[in-house]
C-alpha cells in the first residue's frame, strides 16, 4: 500500500470533519468504524485477529487508547496515525507506547495493557489504529463483544473458518436485536459476518456489553463433545494424585466412614486446607494446576480446588466429575458450549440417585446444599466419554428460613426482654463465617453493631451462639427506649424499632438484574407484655403476594396485657430479572410503611 | 475462572510496614532467599495475646549504608515472623504490602511457613506473585506498593518474611518507631554505616540509647525492645507524643569535594542551605518575565501590595498545573514555567520566590512540620523533620500573611491555614537578611470557628404525605478548608451535582435533588462556602391514626462524626480540627398542628470532650423546629476518654430513630 492510499481514509474523514462536528458532540472520543477480521487456523490451534479502528478525537482532550493481551496473545503490527491541525498525518512512535500490567479482579491474571494517547489538539481530529493479535488456543475464540458500543457507529466482524470446521454461535435476546449475521460459503472457507450499527443498537437497551458466544469445532463431532474432549484433555495431565498427596488426604479421612461421611470429610479437607487465590493467566485461566502442586502449596482457585476434590473422591471410588458452570452474577448460563458461557468450576458427585454439587470456594457452605452462587444454573460435567449438562436447583425459601422470636416486657417507658434468631439452610452461612472470623469478644462486638443497625432505639447485649447440625441460632437480650407516645386516651407504640426482614437494597433500578444469592423466608414473632390491661385497636392486616414475593403482617391481642406482632417475608428468587423489580420495590415500600405503623391501644378501666 | 461470590474471602489488606517510601520502581527478578536457620515453632503465646488476630513474633530491620568503590550503597534487610491466630488475622495480615522505593529495588522477597503440625514450607520466590489490586484494595497504588499473599497460609500458622532492598543511593535519615499495627514480641533495628560517615542520632520518649559496635570498616547502632503493643487501625494519632522513637541522620560533610560542606548548626542554617541548594531562581529572559508578571497582576497593577500578593497566589492556585517536569525542561528559566503554567513542587516554590521578589514585600521562607509528625525537635536541625515549605509575607504593619503552596489535591487561599499546621511552629528565614530568623506559633483553632451548618426549610404536605426541602449547607474555618477542596476537585458543576446527588440518594432513595447553586465561596476568613439545593421527598409521613401523623426523620442528621476505634485504642486521638456540626429543620404545615412526642425526641449528651443535642420545639401553631448539634471541643482526646466520644457518636447516630408525631389541631378538638 503506498502512502497516499494508506492515509486516504484519514483525509476523507478530515474533509468530512466539519459536518461530523456539527452532528456529533465533541466531549467523547467517537469511533466511526471498528473492524475485526479473525482467521482461524485449527492445524496450529491458533486464531489471528486483525483489528482496525477509525474515529474522531474530540477537541482539547487527550485520549488514551488501550489494548489488552493475555499470556496466550501476541500483539504485532501495531500502527496508529492521526491528522494534525495543519492537516499533516503523523504516526504514534514506538517510544510513545506504554506497556503495563492491567488491573483485573483476579489475584493474578498476567494481562498486559499496551497503551498510548493522542495528544489534545485545538480542534477535533481523525485517527486510525490497527494491530494484529495472535492467540494460541482456538477455544479462546469464545465471544465477540462490542467494546465501546456507546461511542462507536459501526462494528464489523469477519471470521474465516476453514472447511472441516464450523463456528457455532449463540445470540442472546439483546445481541439478536442488534447484530446482523451472515454466512458465506467459499471454496475452502466459510466466512461468518457479524455487524452492528448505531441505528440497530438504539432499538435495544445497552446497559450490558453486547456479546455473541461462540466456539469453533470439528465437523465430525457434536459441539458439546468437542468442548468436553478439549477440557478433559486439558485437565487430565494435572489430575494424577501422587502417593504423598494421597497419604496427606488419607490422614484426614476417617477409615470406617460411611459414604456421606467420607465425601463430607474430603470436601471439608479441601475447603479448609486450600486457601482461595485465583490465578487466571494464559491457559491457567481455565486449566486447573496440578493437584499435587495445589495440595503442596495449599492454595488455588475454583478449578484447582474442584479438581483436587474430584480426584480425591474418585480415589475413594465415588462417581465424581469436574463441572464447568456459571455463577449467578455471570450474564450467561451454561446452555451452550463456549468458554464465554462459564466463569466457575465445581465438583459434582453422584451418591445413589442423588447429585451433590460441591463448591469448595464457599468457606462455610452447607454440605448437601449447592453453594449460593451456582443455584438455578446449569453445570457441564466433564467426562472421558462425553459431557453432560445438569440443572442445579435453587434451595427453596422455606429451607433457608430464619425464625426470629422476641419477647418484651414493658417497664414504664422501656421495653426489656430477650430474642432469638434461628437460621436454617443457606441463611446460616454468614453467621457461621462470623463465628470463626475472630476472637469471641470481637465477634460479639461485630454482631452487636450489625444487629443494632437493624433495630432502632434498641440496645442489644449478651449474645450467645447455639449451633446444631442443621441450624445456627443467636440469643440476645435487648432494651427498647422512647417508643411510647400518649395522645388522649390512646397509647401509640411505634413499630419502627422492629428489625427489617432483610438487609438487601430496598430499591433497585427497574432495568437491572438483581442477584440475591439466597431465597429468603423470614418470620418475626413478637410477644409484648404490657404493665397493665389494655384494649388493642384492631390492626388492619397487611398482605402482599406477587411473583414469588410475599409479605404479611398482623397484630393481635392474646391476653389483656399481651399483644402479639407477627410478620412473614418471603422472596423465592435467587436472581430478580428486570420484570420482577417493580414488584420487589413495591414490596419494600410496603414493608417500610408497615414498620412505620404503631400498635395503638387504650387502657382498660 | 473464579468464584464471583466469595464473601468470606473479601479481604481488606493492611500494611504490615510503616509506610515510608513514595516513588515507584519495578520489582526486579527476586532471588530465593537462603534462610539462616531452621524455623522452629514459637512457644505458646502469653495469655494476653489470645484475643489478638495475629501477633508479630519478631520484627527485624537492618539498614546499611556502605561505601563501595567510592559509591554509596544502601541495603535494607527486613525480616518478620508473624503468627496468624484467627480468620480475620489471615485476611488482614496474610497479605503483605511492601512499599516500593525510589532509589532502591527489591532484590530478595521470600517467605516460609511453619504449619501448626510443625512442618515447614519454604516457598519458592517465584510463587510470590504480584497481587493485582481490586476495587476493594485500591487504597494501595500498585505503582507504589508491591502486594502479595503468603502461599497456603492458614489460621494457626506462622510465617516468616524476608525483604531486601538494595541500591546505589544514600538513605539520609529517618524517624524510626519500633511499633507496628500488630503487637510485637521482639523488635530490633540495626543501623550499619561505613566508618567514613558520621551518624547523628537522638532518642525520644524513653527510647533506650543504642548499643554501638565497631567492625573493621563499619560501625553499627542497634535498638531492641520487647513486648510492644499493637497500633491496629488507630487514626488521628501523633506517635511522636507517646511512642518511644529515635531520629538518625547521616552527616556527609567530608564527601563534599566541589563545594564547601554545609555547616548546619541550627534551623536557620538549615533553611539557608535548602534555599541555596534547591530554590535558586533562574530568570533567563527578564523582559519576558516582567511581561508575564504584569499579565498576572492584570487590573491589579495599582492595587495594594497585599491585593497583588493575593492575585499572585490565586494565579498559581488556579492556573499553574502541578506535574512532573521533564529533564530537558529542568534548566529553563522561571519565566518558561510561568508561561507554560506548569511546575513540580520545587519549581512551584521557585515561582513564588521569583514573583515575591518582584512584588517587593518582605517575605520569609518557612519550614513546616505536619502536626501528626510530632513537634519539631529543636536540638536536631534536619530536613527529615520538615514536611512542607511555605512562604510568609510581612506587610507594612508587621502582620504576617501565609501563602501555602498548592498540592495535587489541595489549594489554600491567602491566610488560610492548613488544619494539619494548627498547633505547630513555623520557622521563618528572611532570604534577604539571614539574621532575621523567627518562629511563629500557629494556635489550634477553637471549635467555635469551624462550622458546618445546615438550614433546611421543610414544607410538609399532609395530603400527599411528602416534604419539600430548601436546603442550605454552609462551611466555615477548617470545615470549609476541608470541604471546599473536596468540592473544588469536582471540576464542573455537573460533577459536583452528581457527587452530591449520590450522597442524597443513599440517604433518601426516592428523593429528587435539584437547583444546586454554589452561592458563596469567600476568599477571606472564615472562608465561608455555601451550597443551596432543593429536595423533594415523597412518602415521608405515615398516618398513624385519624388526625395523627408521624414524620420519619431517618437519615436527617448525617453528622460528620469523629470516628475512631474505641475498644483497642492505644494512643490518644487528635482530630484534624474541632468544630460544630449542626442541622436545623424548620418544618411548616398548611394547617395548625400540635407536637405530641417532644419528650421522646429531646436529648442532650454532655461529656468533657463535647456535646450532642437534639431537640424539637413548636414555634407557632404551623411551625416546628428540629435541631441536631454535634460539637467536639477538645483537640486531644485521651485513649481513656474514647468512651466519651463513643457516647456522642452513638447519640448522634440514634437521634433519627424516633419520628416526629404531630396531631392536627382539628382532630384534637374532636
Amino acid at each position: 500500500m503506498n502512502i497516499a492510499m494508506k492515509y486516504l481514509h484519514l483525509f476523507l474523514v478530515f474533509c468530512l470533519l466539519p459536518l461530523l462536528a456539527s452532528t456529533q458532540p465533541a466531549e467523547k472520543i467517537h469511533y466511526l468504524k471498528k473492524t475485526t477480521r479473525i482467521s482461524v487456523n485449527p492445524t496450529a490451534n491458533t486464531f489471528l485477529q486483525e483489528v482496525n479502528c477509525q474515529g474522531i478525537c474530540p477537541a482539547q482532550q487527550k485520549e488514551w487508547i488501550a489494548i489488552y493481551c493475555g499470556e496466550l496473545d501476541q500483539l504485532t503490527d501495531f500502527e496508529a496515525n492521526y491528522i494534525t491541525a495543519k492537516g499533516k498525518e503523523k504516526s504514534i512512535k514506538k517510544k510513545q507506547i506504554n506497556k503495563s500490567t492491567a488491573l483485573t479482579q483476579s489475584f493474578y491474571s498476567g494481562i498486559e495493557k499496551t497503551s498510548f494517547f493522542f495528544e489534545a489538539q485545538d480542534q477535533a481530529f481523525p485517527f486510525n489504529y490497527r494491530y494484529q493479535k495472535k492467540t494460541s488456543d482456538l477455544m479462546f475464540l469464545s465471544s465477540i463483544a462490542l467494546y465501546d458500543h456507546l461511542i462507536t457507529d459501526t462494528f464489523y466482524f469477519e471470521i474465516l473458518v476453514p472447511t472441516g470446521y464450523t463456528l457455532a454461535y449463540r445470540l442472546d435476546s439483546l445481541s439478536a436485536q442488534i447484530f446482523d449475521t451472515r454466512q458465506v460459503q467459499e471454496a475452502n472457507t466459510t466466512r461468518y459476518l457479524f455487524s452492528s450499527n448505531a441505528q440497530q443498537r438504539k432499538r435495544a437497551p445497552q446497559q450490558n456489553l453486547p456479546k455473541i458466544r461462540m466456539m469453533v469445532y470439528k465437523n465430525d463431532q457434536a459441539p458439546t463433545d468437542f468442548f468436553n474432549d478439549w477440557y478433559f484433555n486439558l485437565v487430565k495431565p494435572h489430575s494424577n494424585l501422587q502417593e504423598a498427596s494421597l497419604q496427606e488426604i488419607l490422614a484426614h479421612i476417617p477409615q470406617t466412614a460411611a459414604p456421606t461421611e467420607t465425601i463430607t470429610a474430603i470436601f471439608n479437607f479441601v475447603k479448609e486446607k486450600i486457601t482461595y487465590i485465583d490465578f487466571e493467566n494464559g491457559i491457567g485461566a481455565v486449566q486447573p494446576r496440578d493437584v499435587n502442586q495445589v495440595l503442596q502449596h495449599k492454595q488455588g482457585d475454583c478449578k484447582d480446588m474442584s479438581n483436587l476434590l474430584c480426584q480425591a473422591l474418585k480415589y475413594f471410588g465415588f462417581e465424581a466429575y469436574l463441572a464447568i458452570s456459571a455463577t449467578l452474577s455471570h450474564p450467561y448460563d451454561f446452555d451452550f458450549p463456549s468458554l464465554a458461557s462459564a466463569n466457575h468450576v465445581i465438583c459434582v458427585v453422584k451418591l445413589g440417585e442423588d447429585w451433590l454439587f460441591l463448591d469448595a470456594t464457599e468457606d462455610y457452605g452447607i454440605f448437601g446444599l449447592p453453594s449460593r452462587q451456582i443455584q438455578d444454573k446449569h453445570v457441564f460435567l466433564i467426562n472421558e466419554d462425553q459431557g453432560r449438562i445438569l440443572k442445579v436447583d435453587k434451595v427453596a425459601a422455606p429451607e433457608n428460613a430464619v425464625f426470629h422470636r422476641l419477647q418484651l416486657q414493658q417497664e414504664g417507658q422501656i421495653l426489656r426482654g430477650k430474642g432469638q434468631y434461628k437460621y436454617h439452610g443457606l441463611s446460616q452461612i454468614d453467621l457461621q463465617f462470623l463465628q470463626h472470623y475472630t476472637s469471641v469478644a470481637k465477634v460479639h462486638r461485630y454482631l452487636s453493631k450489625s444487629f443494632e443497625q437493624e433495630f432502632s432505639n434498641t440496645e442489644l447485649s449478651s449474645f450467645e451462639f447455639l449451633n446444631s447440625d442443621s441450624t445456627t441460632a443467636v440469643n440476645y437480650q435487648c432494651e427498647v427506649n422512647k417508643m411510647f407516645t400518649q395522645i388522649g386516651q390512646r397509647t401509640y407504640l411505634s413499630l419502627d424499632f422492629l428489625p427489617k426482614p432483610h438487609q438487601l437494597p430496598t430499591k433497585v433500578a427497574e432495568d437491572e438484574t438483581f442477584v440475591t444469592y439466597e431465597s429468603q423466608h423470614r418470620v418475626l414473632h413478637l410477644t409484648l407484655t404490657l404493665d397493665k390491661a389494655v384494649q388493642l385497636k384492631p390492626f388492619e392486616k397487611i398482605r402482599f403476594a406477587a411473583e414469588g414475593l410475599r409479605f404479611q403482617m398482623d397484630i393481635q391481642q392474646s391476653e389483656a396485657t399481651k399483644i402479639e406482632v407477627h410478620y412473614l417475608y418471603e422472596n423465592e428468587h435467587v436472581q430478580l430479572a428486570p420484570h420482577l423489580i417493580k414488584s420487589y420495590n413495591q414490596l419494600n415500600q410496603l414493608i417500610q410503611e408497615s414498620l412505620q405503623k404503631s400498635i395503638i391501644y387504650e387502657s382498660m378501666p | 475462572m473464579k468464584a464471583c461470590l466469595n464473601l468470606s474471602r473479601s479481604a481488606f489488606t493492611l500494611s504490615l510496614f510503616l509506610l515510608v517510601s513514595l516513588s515507584a520502581t519495578m520489582l526486579s527478578a527476586q532471588k530465593d532467599y537462603k534462610w539462616e536457620d531452621s524455623l522452629q515453632p514459637s512457644e505458646a503465646l502469653p495469655a494476653k495475646y489470645q484475643r489478638e488476630d495475629a501477633v508479630i513474633i519478631y520484627d527485624y530491620e537492618k539498614r546499611q549504608t556502605l561505601i563501595n568503590n567510592s559509591l554509596f550503597f544502601a541495603r535494607n534487610i527486613i525480616k518478620k515472623r508473624i503468627k496468624i491466630l484467627t480468620q480475620r488475622g489471615l485476611e488482614r495480615y496474610g497479605k503483605i504490602v511492601i512499599p516500593k522505593k525510589q532509589d532502591l529495588e527489591i532484590t530478595i522477597l521470600d517467605t516460609r511457613t511453619i504449619k501448626q503440625d510443625g512442618s515447614l514450607v519454604d516457598h519458592a520466590a517465584e510463587d510470590i506473585k504480584s497481587l493485582d489490586l481490586t476495587d476493594e484494595e485500591d487504597i494501595y497504588d500498585r505503582e507504589k506498593y508491591f502486594l502479595f499473599s503468603v502461599p497456603g497460609l492458614e489460621v494457626g500458622d506462622e510465617f516468616e518474611l524476608v525483604c531486601v532492598y538494595e541500591g546505589e543511593t544514600i538513605q539520609r535519615g529517618n524517624n524510626v518507631y519500633l511499633n507496628d499495627f500488630l503487637p510485637i514480641l521482639k523488635s530490633t533495628f540495626i543501623l550499619e554505616v561505613d566508618k567514613k560517615v558520621i551518624v547523628l542520632t537522638n532518642v525520644y520518649n524513653g527510647m533506650s540509647d543504642p548499643k554501638m559496635e565497631q567492625g573493621l570498616e563499619n560501625y553499627s547502632f542497634s535498638w531492641e525492645v520487647t513486648e510492644l503493643p499493637g497500633l491496629y487501625d488507630d487514626n488521628g494519632i501523633i506517635p511522636a507524643l507517646q511512642l518511644p522513637y529515635f531520629i538518625y541522620e547521616l552527616n556527609l560533610n567530608r564527601f563534599y569535594i566541589d563545594s564547601a560542606p554545609p555547616d548546619i548548626q541550627n534551623w536557620r542554617d538549615l533553611l539557608q542551605y535548602v534555599d541555596k541548594q534547591s530554590l535558586q531562581v533562574v530568570v533567563r529572559k527578564s523582559k519576558k518575565f516582567r511581561r508575564l508578571y504584569e499579565e498576572i497582576l492584570g487590573d491589579q497593577q495599582t492595587a495594594s501590595p497585599l491585593e497583588q500578593l493575593k492575585r499572585i497566589h490565586q494565579f498559581i492556585n488556579k492556573d499553574v498545573a502541578l506535574q512532573r517536569i521533564s529533564s530537558n525542561e529542568e534548566s529553563s528559566g522561571i519565566e518558561y514555567f510561568i508561561e507554560e503554567r506548569k511546575a513540580d513542587y520545587h519549581v512551584l516554590l521557585k515561582m513564588y520566590k521569583a514573583l515575591l521578589d518582584r512584588l517587593g514585600l518582605k517575605y520569609y521562607l518557612a519550614s513546616c512540620k505536619n502536626r501528626y509528625h510530632g513537634p519539631v525537635q529543636l536540638n536536631f536541625p534536619s530536613s527529615i523533620q520538615i514536611t512542607d515549605y511555605t512562604f510568609v509575607v510581612e506587610d507594612d504593619s508587621g502582620n504576617f500573611h501565609l501563602v501555602f503552596p498548592k498540592t495535587p489535591n489541595r489549594q489554600y487561599e491567602m491566610d488560610e491555614i492548613p488544619p494539619f499546621l494548627e498547633g505547630t511552629s513555623l520557622y521563618l528565614l528572611d532570604l534577604q537578611d539571614a539574621e532575621n530568623f523567627k518562629e511563629i506559633k500557629i494556635p489550634l483553632s477553637p471549635y467555635q470557628k469551624n462550622k458546618r451548618l445546615h438550614k433546611i426549610k421543610a414544607t410538609v404536605n399532609l395530603a400527599t404525605q411528602s416534604l419539600q426541602q430548601k436546603c442550605q449547607e454552609s462551611f466555615e474555618g477548617a470545615a470549609s478548608t476541608q470541604t471546599r477542596n473536596l468540592y473544588a476537585n469536582k471540576q464542573q458543576q455537573a460533577q459536583l451535582t452528581s457527587y452530591l446527588e449520590a450522597g442524597i440518594e443513599k440517604r433518601f432513595p426516592d428523593a429528587t435533588f435539584e437547583n444546586l447553586v454554589l452561592s458563596e465561596n469567600a476568599d477571606r476568613f472564615p472562608f465561608k462556602f455555601t451550597l443551596d439545593y432543593d429536595l423533594s421527598i415523597p412518602a415521608a409521613l405515615t398516618k398513624m391514626d385519624e388526625g395523627i401523623y408521624k414524620i420519619n426523620i431517618e437519615q436527617w442528621f448525617p453528622h460528620q462524626l469523629y470516628q475512631t476505634n474505641s475498644n483497642t485504642r492505644l494512643l490518644h486521638y487528635y482530630p484534624l480540627f474541632t468544630g460544630i456540626d449542626a442541622f436545623s429543620y424548620y418544618l411548616s404545615f398548611d394547617q395548625a398542628v400540635e407536637l405530641v412526642n417532644k419528650n421522646n425526641i429531646d436529648q442532650t449528651v454532655e461529656t468533657p470532650i463535647g456535646t450532642y443535642e437534639v431537640s424539637i420545639d413548636q414555634l407557632n401553631e404551623k411551625m416546628l423546629v428540629l435541631r441536631s448539634k454535634y460539637i467536639l471541643k477538645n483537640h486531644e482526646i485521651l485513649n481513656t476518654e474514647m468512651n466519651e466520644l463513643q457516647k456522642l457518636n452513638d447519640a448522634a447516630k440514634q437521634a433519627d430513630d424516633t419520628g416526629i408525631i404531630i396531631q392536627l389541631a382539628t382532630a384534637k378538638k374532636e
